[in-house]
């Protein structure tokens, strides 16, 4: 209704002298304003006004630039820390995932960027793996649930993987997903049944042991000896083990591929989990 | 936003320019302008060949003020000309009854207009028009100065002298006085 008001308002826009009057009008206004004598702005004059100008109507605008590029990098900084909690099933983890893109965005050095990108991979998949363990939410019930992390935690792996392979083995990793993508097509054309994981159950001693802060000594894991180890192949063993769903093993596997990523990332990174 | 940001611009440079006495740039600020404080003035007098009178006067004595006054630098020269197409509307109104007054000038309606008769005979307005005619003329004044000229509010404050605050709650009835009588000639 209002809306409707405003438009209508806005026709009335077309209310214009005639342009005959106009340029009289103009003509009239020429002839008593020029009968004194013409002043001259000088160029240095004239220059000095633009730029005061233009500093004047950009000021407002850069200022807002500004702010906004500030708030945005502190709060990807700050709430780095507080969303790193989030799990796959909260609601706080699509906030997560924007803020871990935007740290990669801002981060340049290409060797670098890939590091963090594995790292936050390895994170989601290690998520994805713990929230599998949980025999209340990995039951029948949830089903599609448990598909979709299933689904994710391959997509998260194979990330992870890109991010961290040689180019020989970038090559390898696409063929791999030509066939997988081929693979699944066929399955699905034969109308295959895919066969339904049972509920998983874990003894309480696991748990325990799932639980526990993993405290790694920098004497008995050397940066250089970390190097030398192959992060993509322990990342197909992660994926292997949770196909076979042996998460603990999974999860143990993603925490060696985490620490790697963390002694690679710098001599700075904090090696307690 | 660029192209705002490029009109803000030329705008704040011919009022520069204009404050230098740059005839020039006073001829470039009436070919801006002109269309706005002839619509204004229009709104206010109702008759095509008086806003074109009144309109003629008001660039003439911008132009005089600004030579014997020095212009404030955070002032707008669009509220300038608003002002003085506000004070010339008055001056017309005057020349035909000596005791009127600016505050008789707000309360004023065009009673000339017999709003349903137009609206059957669609002369020269179309239906919004004449209902903007038919209100009270602060109230007419802020929908033509905020919707039909697009003055930031800035701007209409220096021109009416009156707060944002009171502006805004002005522009509120305004548009809620211009629905009541649109809901009225339904």
């Amino acid at each position: 209704m209002k809306k409707s008001l405003i438009s209508q308002l806005n026709q009335l826009k077309e209310i214009k002298p005639d342009s005959a009057w106009k340029e009289s009008g103009q003509e009239l206004l020429r002839s008593q304003i020029f009968t004194s004598k013409k002043k001259q702005i000088g160029i240095f004059n004239l220059s000095a006004l633009w730029l005061r100008d233009f500093v004047k109507v950009s000021s407002q605008p850069a200022f807002a630039l500004a702010a906004f590029v500030l708030i945005l990098v502190t709060s990807v900084f700050f709430s780095q820390p507080l969303l790193s909690d989030a799990k796959p099933n909260d609601s706080l983890y699509i906030a997560r995932i924007i803020s871990e893109k935007t740290h990669l965005n801002m981060v340049f050095d290409r060797q670098e960027r890939d590091n963090l990108s594995a790292k936050f991979a390895t994170g989601h998949a290690k998520d994805i793996t713990h929230i599998l363990t949980d025999p209340n939410f990995n039951n029948q019930e949830n089903r599609e649930q448990v598909d979709k992390l299933n689904e994710n935690f391959k997509k998260e792996i194979y990330s992870a993987k890109q991010s961290l392979a040689s180019p020989e083995q970038a090559e390898e990793l696409n063929t791999e997903e030509e066939l997988i993508f081929s693979a699944e097509t066929s399955k699905e054309q034969a109308g295959l049944e895919i066969q339904e994981n049972d509920a998983v159950t874990i003894p309480e001693e696991d748990e325990e042991i799932m639980n526990e802060e993993i405290v790694i000594e920098e004497e008995t894991a050397s940066s250089s000896d970390l190097m030398e180890v192959d992060t993509v192949k322990m990342l197909e063993e992660a994926e292997k083990l949770f196909n076979d769903q042996k998460y603990i093993e999974a999860i143990d596997k993603l925490n060696e591929v985490d620490l790697i990523l963390k002694v690679q990332g710098g001599p700075d990174e904090d090696l307690t989990e | 936003m660029t192209a705002n940001l490029v009109k803000k611009f030329k705008e704040k440079n011919l009022a520069s320019r204009v404050r230098k006495q740059d005839q020039e740039a006073f001829i470039e600020v009436y070919n801006l302008y002109v269309d706005d404080i002839y619509r204004f003035i229009y709104f206010k007098v109702g008759h095509k060949e008086e806003a074109q009178d009144v309109s003629s006067t008001v660039f003439l004595k911008a132009w005089n003020y600004i030579n014997t006054n020095k212009l404030d630098a955070n002032k707008s020269l669009k509220a300038l000309l608003y002002k003085i197409a506000r004070n010339s509307v008055v001056d017309y109104y005057r020349q035909a009854d000596p005791s009127f007054s600016l505050d008789q000038a707000m309360g004023i309606k065009d009673e000339s207009q017999d709003i349903e008769k137009e609206i059957d005979v669609k002369v020269e307005f179309d239906r919004i028009s004449v209902l903007l005619k038919g209100l009270k003329e602060e109230y007419r004044e802020i929908i033509v100065l905020r919707h039909l000229n697009e003055l930031n509010w800035d701007e209409i404050s220096q021109t009416l002298g009156k707060s944002r605050g009171n502006l805004r709650v002005l522009l509120h009835r305004a548009l809620k006085a211009l629905r009541e009588a649109e809901e009225k000639n339904k």
